[in-house]
């Protein structure tokens, strides 16, 4: 891999910071259940809005559900859809790309067609979506690749153009290489960073965008646990039960910025000549 | 010039050809049908049947898309369900409040961006320049319902010196209207100022690399001339790209920040019209932030091919 070569952990202090805080995220995910005694999801009316204390470190909600608790699965759903997202993007994103890139038959008609796609904020694609399909995890999955996948196939397509005709390929072609292989072997193997870096940033976003579609309630469907829903939760008691507010938030954002970090990072590693392409 | 301005706004035509399917096609495969929506549960099969007629729900989806394309040609967007009006009528009473937060937060967010992304190129590797990266960092990083939020508590529910939601209009608020719009354009402005502030850096960083930068440092020139007389001029072409591709996501922003702080501009009628299956309404505010996203980077490309020439005879 390029990316271990060229990496040192001393000389990319913020890709190693984000590293460390990836780590840490995914740790919490994976280990949720052993780390908290409480249920996510069941009510304790008993408990209802208590302020931070030793037993609930950050508080509990309006159920009365502990909301570290909350916060170690919400973290975790984030994280599962976030992955999920990214692999179809990739996958949805590097079929289209290649197919644009190396076929210039279809390259106009495609192209016109992820142009209109791109039109929309995925935001909205998402929101009308999630709606059209339901809330549920599977939904907003779909939802968010669809909206995203036209950027990654522009991209995908565009480090396609500009590998397809350098001489190795020429030369791998006259060798007598089927398409598959000169794709698979030459091509994607040398778009792999600018694949990366957006993925990377496609992961920061779709952690934010799940978090929004949860928050207008046409995302992960409560009782089940996402930052965003413990957000729309907040506003709802901001007055009483203010504790509620930070931590869900200050979650998403430390996940966020450390990817956007990582994406900053191996941009600048990988590829200087991306370092003017940015997420939209 | 104006081949190439002609030619740019025909190859508009199957863009917005396709935005119109896309838009059309997403919310015609909406679970939940409208008319038992509209009419409830109560409602017999024939009075089912007869509304559908009414409303040309019978025929078949081809056939409405191609009636639905001719009516928005004109214009006419259909009815809302529930709102009992025409689309494009309600649309543009509620346009007010949404261009007014995206212009203010636009204008803040290039401000500051700007302000910041030059700070940290002349400040190169500087304790500025880490400064003005991290907070740029977090512009792009913090969810935009979270901060609204937390703007909300702090300077309406604390301090307040805001109002917590709603809206007046300036006709009867005056420039009263502006304490509505502050909190939302500002949580809006935060992220884009983060995205022009990284790009103003970056543009600014390779502007301020080359020989006529060089050049006029060794003429004797102060840096204040440098920058604002030399080099920003020259490192504005991206920077006004990604203004022009970050209007539509702003837009996008609206419908979270009006559902927060409940104003009746188009993001809050669009939301409004997802949880209540609100076809045409839905149809009408997708197409809305599209067509100003596509119009919007025609302006963009057109100040390119302007800017240099050897963009037009491509």
């Amino acid at each position: 891999m390029l990316f271990l070569k060229k990496y040192n952990k001393y000389k990319h202090p913020y890709i190693t910071a984000s590293i460390i805080i990836l780590i840490f995220l995914v740790f919490l995910s994976l280990f949720a259940p052993a780390l908290t005694d409480y249920s996510p999801v069941r009510n304790n009316a008993r408990n209802r809005l208590q302020p931070p204390s030793r037993e609930h470190l950050l508080g509990t909600d309006q159920f009365g559900r502990d909301i570290f608790t909350r916060i170690l699965y919400g973290i975790r759903t984030s994280m599962q859809v976030g992955l999920a997202v990214v692999l179809l993007t990739v996958i949805f994103g590097g079929v289209v790309g290649v197919a644009a890139g190396y076929y210039s038959q279809i390259d106009r008609v495609v192209m016109r067609i992820l142009d209109a796609m791109m039109a929309f904020p995925g935001i909205i694609i998402a929101i009308s979506l999630a709606a059209i399909w339901g809330a549920g995890k599977l939904n907003i999955i779909l939802a968010l690749s669809f909206a995203y996948f036209p950027k990654m196939a522009r991209i995908v397509r565009s480090s396609v153009i500009s590998i397809k005709d350098l001489d190795y390929v020429d030369s791998a072609r006259a060798a007598g290489a089927k398409d598959s292989r000169i794709i698979v072997k030459y091509i994607l193997k040398n778009s792999a960073s600018p694949i990366m870096v957006q993925a990377t940033f496609n992961f920061a976003l779709a952690i934010l965008d799940e978090a929004a579609l949860s928050f207008l309630g046409v995302g992960i469907m409560p009782p089940a646990p996402s930052l965003g829903a413990m957000v729309t939760d907040a506003r709802t008691y901001m007055v009483v039960a203010p504790w509620m507010i930070l931590a869900p938030g200050i979650m998403i954002v430390l996940a966020v910025l450390s990817l956007n970090l990582l994406g900053d990072g191996l941009r600048d590693l990988l590829d200087p000549h991306l370092k003017n392409t940015f997420q939209k | 010039m104006r081949n190439y301005i002609i030619k740019r706004i025909l190859l508009l035509i199957p863009i917005i050809f396709i935005v119109a399917v896309i838009a059309f096609f997403i919310t015609n495969l909406m679970p939940g049908d409208p008319v038992r929506v509209i009419l409830g549960n109560m409602a017999t099969e024939s009075e089912v049947a007869r509304l559908e007629q009414t409303l040309g729900l019978d025929q078949p989806l081809i056939v409405r898309f191609f009636r639905w394309l001719a009516n928005i040609m004109r214009g006419d967007f259909g009815d809302s369900l529930y709102l009992n009006a025409p689309v494009a009528e309600v649309l543009i009473k509620r346009l007010r409040p949404t261009f007014l937060i995206a212009i203010l937060a636009e204008i803040l967010g290039i401000a500051g961006g700007m302000l910041l992304g030059i700070l940290a190129a002349v400040k190169h590797r500087k304790f500025l320049d880490q400064f003005s990266i991290t907070l740029s960092l977090f512009g792009i990083s913090i969810p935009s319902f979270w901060l609204a939020l937390i703007l909300m508590y702090l300077f309406s529910v604390r301090l307040g010196w805001f109002p917590v939601s709603g809206y007046e209009p300036f006709a009867e608020a005056g420039f009263g209207t502006l304490r509505y719009i502050i909190l939302p354009a500002v949580t809006l402005a935060f992220m884009q100022a983060g995205l022009i502030a990284r790009m103003t850096r970056s543009a600014m960083l390779d502007t301020l690399k080359q020989d006529y930068i060089r050049t006029a440092k060794s003429k004797g020139l102060s840096t204040k001339s440098i920058v604002f007389k030399h080099a920003l001029k020259n490192s504005m072409m991206p920077v006004i790209t990604v203004i022009g591709h970050n209007f539509a996501v702003l837009l996008g922003g609206t419908w979270i920040v009006e559902t927060i702080f409940v104003i009746p501009g188009t993001g809050f009628m669009a939301v409004n019209a997802i949880m209540r299956r609100d076809i045409p309404v839905i149809q009408a505010s997708i197409i809305f932030v599209a067509v100003i996203y596509i119009i919007l980077n025609l302006f963009v490309d057109l100040s390119y091919a302007f800017l240099n020439p050897k963009i037009r005879y491509n």
